[in-house]
């Protein structure tokens, strides 16, 4: 008999903390640093990957140079680049798909679980449940475990079980849906996820991302390569960024030191003006264009949490949360 | 295994892939068995070689039946490209002997030899239909998309070595004196042929021979490929 994850008990009636506003892009400061707490204490044994001096080359155009990082357990990272940058490569090279052309992954674990969500899942002719029955029986999960899985990941990404629909006739949405739950089906000791989010709407990432504190409480590494902003995620996450192939960590991006891009997010927003200047003196480094009552503020990333944590408090409307860059 | 084969055994299915391959050697059965009555080990001897190409064009399908992505997701569930790549070839195997079944008990329930057959050529025929639908999936697994940088080369590669598999008795003679050895890198076909075309002539041995040279050639042939494809893993050349 499985037991109910304390995660999923809570993620099936909807999380009790989190609070995520306009395309799940947001989650109260509190809630965040329970989340990264709770991960933290996890991520401290010996790592569970090791990427030494790997490259990574198509005939002669080289994708990837010289990339070394170490992931403990409970870990997250995020990888963010352009299209054709190298995300994928680097997270089928973790997960062991493809070779490296030169250097070396170590796993921490002779027989670590990983779980690993492609960009898309095809169209297949198979109910998402027959699916995930042949994935969860190649795996080796025990029949009753793995019914019940499926039956509680269903539930987790609101996925109707037991449907006799096949996955041809499902939406872009649902098939990543699909795919998602493939990838975490066994609770794996390191999940890689290329652009989860792609095609999910707001309430499903919002559930997605309760899912992946979930797991990476319990002790999961997670690997996501990701476009659009994702606060909750990267509060919580190293993020990395690829260019020209090589790998970067973007917080260092962000304190000036290795990169001459800077991160900074663009908030369009209703707040009265009798709280505004409030706001505007405690974040004196933010720019602020205003018309009535609408705003357009320029955060750096480094006060944006802080930011928006006053802007709630100052019963701040969010219309819109973009996360952009600009050369120094 | 056994969970890898029910699954591909659903995918296959339900992809259709079977369709075409499956009714061409139907109808070749149909039109051959239209008249009678047929020699036993001679009628074996052509379906059995219309099964290693029919087997060769399933091993084809199968082991392309997954789409890039779906593939990269059952390989991490099976934590082994070399146990999802051996159940593919596997079961591409188990279906083309299906097939053979098919050849070797359709005439003999529907009277269309010359006389019943004795347990010993049901046996024999069904061994030969068997070993030789393995050599032509263990060949296909050369073939596909995770080898070649198109599938139209692969297909062309395909037919060319199951032509020269065919031709292998001709070249053998055309080659000079002492070069004859290299046709015992081809596929061993007409070593089998022979055999089943004159199996009132020749002694146990020699009837044996083609069923263990075809199986063992197959069992090379598809751990060599094995082999290859987990130092390779999902690194397609086409991309």
């Amino acid at each position: 008999m499985l037991n109910i994850r304390p995660w999923a008990a809570f993620a099936v009636s909807g999380p009790p903390k989190q609070t995520v506003i306009e395309a799940s892009t947001y989650t109260k400061k509190k809630e965040m640093s329970d989340w990264q707490a709770e991960g933290d204490s996890i991520g401290s044994a010996s790592p569970l990957l090791t990427l030494e001096n790997v490259d990574r080359s198509y005939g002669s155009r080289q994708v990837l140079a010289d990339i070394s990082l170490t992931l403990h357990r409970g870990e997250s990272m995020i990888l963010r680049g352009g299209n054709g940058s190298g995300k994928s490569t680097l997270l089928k090279l973790t997960a062991g798909i493809i070779p490296t052309s030169k250097g070396r992954v170590v796993w921490g674990e002779r027989n670590l679980r990983i779980g690993f969500a492609p960009d898309r899942l095809p169209k297949l002719r198979l109910t998402s449940e027959e699916y995930l029955t042949h994935m969860g029986k190649i795996a080796g999960m025990p029949n009753d475990d793995l019914h019940l899985r499926i039956k509680e990941l269903h539930t987790l990404l609101d996925l109707p079980a037991g449907s006799s629909s096949m996955l041809i006739h499902y939406s872009k949405g649902m098939l990543q849906k699909v795919n998602l739950m493939q990838a975490c089906l066994c609770e794996p000791d390191l999940l890689l996820l290329d652009e989860p989010f792609s095609g999910l709407d707001t309430d499903s990432s919002e559930k997605l991302l309760t899912l992946l504190h979930g797991l990476r409480v319990k002790g999961t590494a997670v690997v996501t390569a990701l476009h659009d902003p994702l606060a909750s995620w990267e509060a919580v996450s190293k993020t990395y960024r690829i260019r020209e192939g090589r790998l970067t960590l973007e917080e260092a991006a962000a304190n000036g030191e290795a990169s001459s891009v800077s991160v900074f997010y663009e908030l369009d927003g209703l707040l009265p003006e009798e709280t505004r200047q409030r706001l505007a003196n405690a974040f004196p480094n933010t720019e602020w264009s205003v018309a009535g009552n609408a705003l357009r503020c320029r955060i750096s990333a480094d006060v944006c949490r802080d930011f928006m944590h006053e802007f709630w408090a100052a019963d701040g409307t969010l219309l819109s949360l973009k996360r952009k860059e600009g050369a120094r | 295994m056994k969970a890898m084969l029910e699954y591909l055994h659903r995918c296959f299915i339900r992809s259709y892939r079977f369709g075409a391959p499956t009714v061409i050697f139907a109808a070749i059965l149909a039109l051959i068995y239209s008249s009678g009555p047929n020699p036993i080990m001679e009628s074996y001897a052509f379906t059995a070689s219309m099964l290693f190409v029919v087997a060769a064009a399933i091993g084809s399908l199968m082991i392309d039946v997954e789409a890039g992505n779906q593939e990269m997701a059952t390989m991490m569930h099976a934590r082994s490209l070399v146990r999802l790549s051996g159940a593919k070839l596997l079961y591409a195997w188990i279906f083309a002997s299906v097939l053979g079944l098919l050849a070797v008990l359709y005439p003999t329930l529907l009277g269309r030899f010359e006389r019943f057959p004795m347990l010993e050529e049901l046996l024999m025929g069904l061994l030969y239909h068997v070993s030789l639908a393995g050599l032509g999936v263990s060949l296909a697994g050369w073939f596909t998309v995770k080898l070649f940088e198109s599938r139209f080369y692969a297909m062309l590669g395909l037919f060319t070595w199951i032509a020269l598999a065919f031709g292998a008795r001709g070249i053998g003679e055309a080659l000079p004196g002492g070069w004859e050895w290299l046709t015992h890198i081809l596929p061993p076909l007409q070593l089998a042929l022979h055999a089943m075309i004159f199996y009132g002539d020749i002694g146990t041995g020699a009837k044996w021979l083609p069923i263990g040279a075809a199986l063992g050639y197959g069992v090379l042939s598809a751990g060599i490929l094995l082999r290859v494809l987990h130092r390779r893993r999902l690194d397609y050349p086409g991309e």
